[in-house]
Parts: C-alpha cells; structure tokens; sequence
C-alpha cells in the first residue's frame, strides 16, 4: 500500500529528472551492446584464424579461455561504466526523495555513524570489518536528533587446506542502522528483535499476545523490567509494527537504551540505482522511501509509550 | 552383553530423570513468574491507590455534592489495604474511575493545577496496571499450557500443580463502560 506523500513525491521527482537519469542508465546499456557485439566479432575471427592454423581443438580452447576472460571484463566495464550513473542517481533522485520527505535532512554519500554507535546497540558484536556509507541526518521535529546510514559488516575466516590458506568474508549484516536520540530520561531497556530460533528460549523473553507479533518478533527486557515491555507494546503499537515489518519485507531490530532508540533494518544495499530495472522504478522508491522516513515512522510509534513509561 | 543391557537401561533411567527434573524446574519456573505478575497488578494498584487521598483532598471542595461517592472510595481502598484480592482492587479501580469522571461534570476542577496533575498521574499508571494485567495473562496462559499438555501434564499432575485464573477482561470491560458518560 502506497502513500500520497509519497506518490507526490515520486510524480515530482519522475517529471523533473526521469529523462536525464533514463538516459545515462541507457548510455550504460549501449556501451555495453557495443562492447558485446565487437567482443563477439573479435572472438569469431580469432576462432577462424586459430582453427585454420592449429586445429579445432586448440581453436575451442582459446576460445574458452578468451570467453572466460570477457566475461570477467564485461563485469568490470558495468562496474565502471555504471559508476557516472549511479552517482548521478544518488545526487538527484536519492537526495531529492530525502528533501521531500523533510526539509532538514541532509544527505551524504560517504558519510556514515561511527563504529562506537553500532556497538553500543548491541544488534551483532561478532563481526571484524565494519563499512558505512549513505548517511542521512536531520531533525525529526521538536529537536529531536536522528543518524542514520547503510552498515555492512563481515566476519573474516580464515581456512586452510592443502591449496592453501583461504580468506573469506562473511556478511554480518548489511542494511539500515540508525539511532535518535531520544528528547526525555529513559531509564528502561527494551529490546524488540527479529525472531529467531535460538534466541527464542532466552531467559529474559517477553512473551506477547499477539501470535502474528511472535511470528515476527522476540521482546527482551531484563527480568525486573518485564512490565515495561507491555507498557510499550500496547495493541496498537503491536498491530503498527507489525504492518511496518509486512511494508518492509526484511527484518526490523529496535533497542531502547538510555538516552537512545537504536534500530537496524535488514534490506541489504539501499539507495543503489537499478541498473537492470528502469531508474525510476515505482516499488524500489517506494522501498527506499520508508527507509529514510522509518526513523520519524518509529519515533511516532513508540514515544508516547515511551515518555508515559519514564 | 548383560552389562551392555544394564548400561543402556543405566542411560534411559538417567535421561528419564534428567527429563523429569527438567520439567519440574520449568513448571516451578512459570508458576513463580505468575507470582510476580500477579505482584506486579498489585505494585501497580497500590501506586494508583496511593494517589487517592491526594484526590480526595483536591475535589472535596468542589464535588461537594458527591460526598457518598468520595466517602465509598475511601472505604474500597481501605478495603483493598487489608484483602490485597484483585476484586478488591478493581473495584476501587472502578471508583477511581467514577470520581475522574464525575470530575468532567465541574469546570472549575477540570481546570485546578493539582487536579490536572493528579490526573496525568493516574493515567499513567492505569496504563502500568493495564501492561501488568496483561504480562498477567500471558505469564499464566503459558504455565496453564504447559501444565496441560503432555507429557509434562504428568509431572504438573504429580506436583499437584493447578491451572490459574486468567484476569477478567469481561469484568475490565464493565468497569470501563461504567466510567463513560
């Protein structure tokens, strides 16, 4: 279900930039037929000069290896030619979607929360190399503060066998964090995680109502603490966050903690442009577009609780 | 290949134990987390219950005609002081609710600081007694469930343990219809 917000937006964003970010997504493509017809050409006449000279077997095995060696170029030409594109679509499409969504926000590509930060929500420790980019900040309103940008992480393993030794980087996560800082004294400690099997028998669960909410979600708190975990997920704010988690379609964390709300949504690369999909494809705006106004979304949500708690 | 016999007949008895163990803990586990909650309704009640001479003393002078009314809540509560039952508390929750309501009827203490206070007060703990009922709820519908199915039925049947009371919502929702104009 699409908002009108966000149709205005989009209507506005398709009529001032559609043809100009079109157009560069398609020079992509031309280069990369034309590279691809010559490429093709090039491989033909090699074919008929090798099987002239050495036979067909040795022709069919340069070829072989001629095709392995284009197809690794053809990735790094899309890669590099796609580069002009996808910063253009970040300048303009993604930057305008963020000033439409709320004026004060700013957004930067390189940017990203400091390593600190991650740690403190405590959504995974276990990880050895931590990258950021797409930072967005702003006022949500009233003066209340939020940081948010794309993190991925990897776990580095190494394996050793009789080749060798192997590197491998395994992803941790890679999504949405962010965290706003929170406008009133919080002394509580809520955690609302994504389910999941082991986690699941863990002490300090809060067990909700809702069956549909225990499909999704695990509650944490410490044992003390159970209460708070039902003053903040009323109902209505169990049926929201649950309609919230459908809208995404990839799992949401929150973690309330002193002065904080943290929270981390796993849907992989945001705010890429599409290359194999038109550039203004409805539903991946759609999708970015309640990534960057999830912050404001949540706030809205669990505040009220929030403040009636402390 | 008695000895293998013994051995293996050794394991099932101690897996069996374990098991039984196991289940015993978990049930005496649940049993004393419906405990707390139940305390938990009662910390609850008591916070908000707390709060009822202070409203007493800031609407005497206004509600003079609800004399019957102040005087009945004061008795409920000191009722509910010596009983501790949560019937008790509900029906001073009930009166609490009354009085808020019958507050709506006199402008000049709907507008008094203390009152308004007073008031955000109370509406935040009606909300902590509403999360305890439910964590309440929760907590006992998982030890009734645990208690019933098999085959830790059969332990629950050995320790005697027996299936506890949900909270009424019926009788929440009666309470809450009575304070509706």
């Amino acid at each position: 279900m699409q908002n009108s917000k966000f149709t205005e937006a989009y209507n506005d964003l398709y009529a001032r930039l559609s043809n100009e970010i079109e157009k560069e997504r398609k020079k992509v493509f031309l280069k990369l037929f034309l590279i691809i017809v010559i490429g093709i050409a090039v491989a033909m006449l090699f074919f008929n000069v090798m099987s002239e000279k050495s036979g067909m077997a040795s022709a069919f095995m340069f070829m072989n290896l001629m095709l392995g060696m284009y197809f690794f170029l053809i990735i790094l030409f899309i890669v590099f030619a796609s580069r002009k594109y996808k910063k253009l679509y970040k300048k303009k499409v993604i930057t305008g979607l963020v000033e439409k969504i709320n004026e004060s926000y700013i957004y930067q590509e390189k940017g990203g929360i400091d390593r600190s930060y991650y740690n403190k929500a405590e959504f995974d420790t276990h990880y050895d190399t931590y990258r950021t980019e797409d930072l967005i900040t702003g006022n949500l309103g009233n003066n209340i503060y939020m940081n948010m940008c794309q993190v991925h992480t990897q776990k580095v393993e190494t394996t050793h066998d009789r080749n060798g030794t192997h590197v491998h980087h395994i992803t941790v996560f890679f999504g949405l964090f962010g965290y706003i800082e929170l406008p009133f004294k919080n002394s509580r400690d809520v955690s609302i995680l994504n389910n999941d099997r082991f986690r699941h028998y863990a002490k300090n669960r809060v067990e909700m109502e809702s069956a549909e909410f225990e499909k999704y979600f695990d509650v944490y708190t410490k044992s003390t603490e159970r209460i708070s975990a039902m003053e903040l997920l009323t109902p209505e704010v169990i049926e929201k966050l649950l309609k919230m988690r459908k809208e995404f379609k990839c799992p949401i964390n929150i973690r309330i903690r002193e002065d904080k709300l943290y929270f981390i949504v796993e849907a992989g690369d945001i705010f890429e442009a599409p290359l194999f999909r038109k550039s203004f494809n409805f539903d991946l705006l759609y999708k970015y577009y309640n990534l960057i106004n999830s912050p404001k979304a949540l706030y809205d949500l669990l505040s009220n609780n929030l403040k009636m708690m402390n | 290949m008695e000895r293998l016999y013994l051995y293996v007949i050794g394991l099932i008895v101690f897996f069996l134990l374990s098991y039984i163990i196991a289940e015993f803990n978990s049930i005496r586990r649940l049993s004393n987390k419906v405990k707390q909650s139940k305390s938990g309704i009662d910390v609850s009640l008591t916070k908000r219950f707390d709060l009822i001479p202070n409203l007493v003393e800031c609407v005497k002078g206004y509600m003079q005609y609800e004399e019957k009314v102040l005087q009945s809540l004061t008795e409920q509560r000191q009722k509910y002081e010596a009983s501790k039952s949560i019937v008790d508390g509900e029906k001073t929750n009930k009166e609490v609710n009354q009085i808020l309501a019958l507050a709506e009827k006199y402008p000049n203490l709907k507008s008094n600081e203390q009152f308004l206070k007073l008031q955000e007060e109370l509406e935040k703990t009606e909300s902590q007694i509403a999360a305890a009922r439910r964590l309440y709820n929760s907590d006992v519908t998982m030890y009734n469930t645990k208690i019933s199915v098999f085959p830790s039925s059969i332990i629950a049947f050995l320790m005697r343990a027996k299936k506890q009371e949900l909270y009424d919502a019926e009788e929440e929702a009666k309470n809450k219809q009575n304070v509706k104009f």
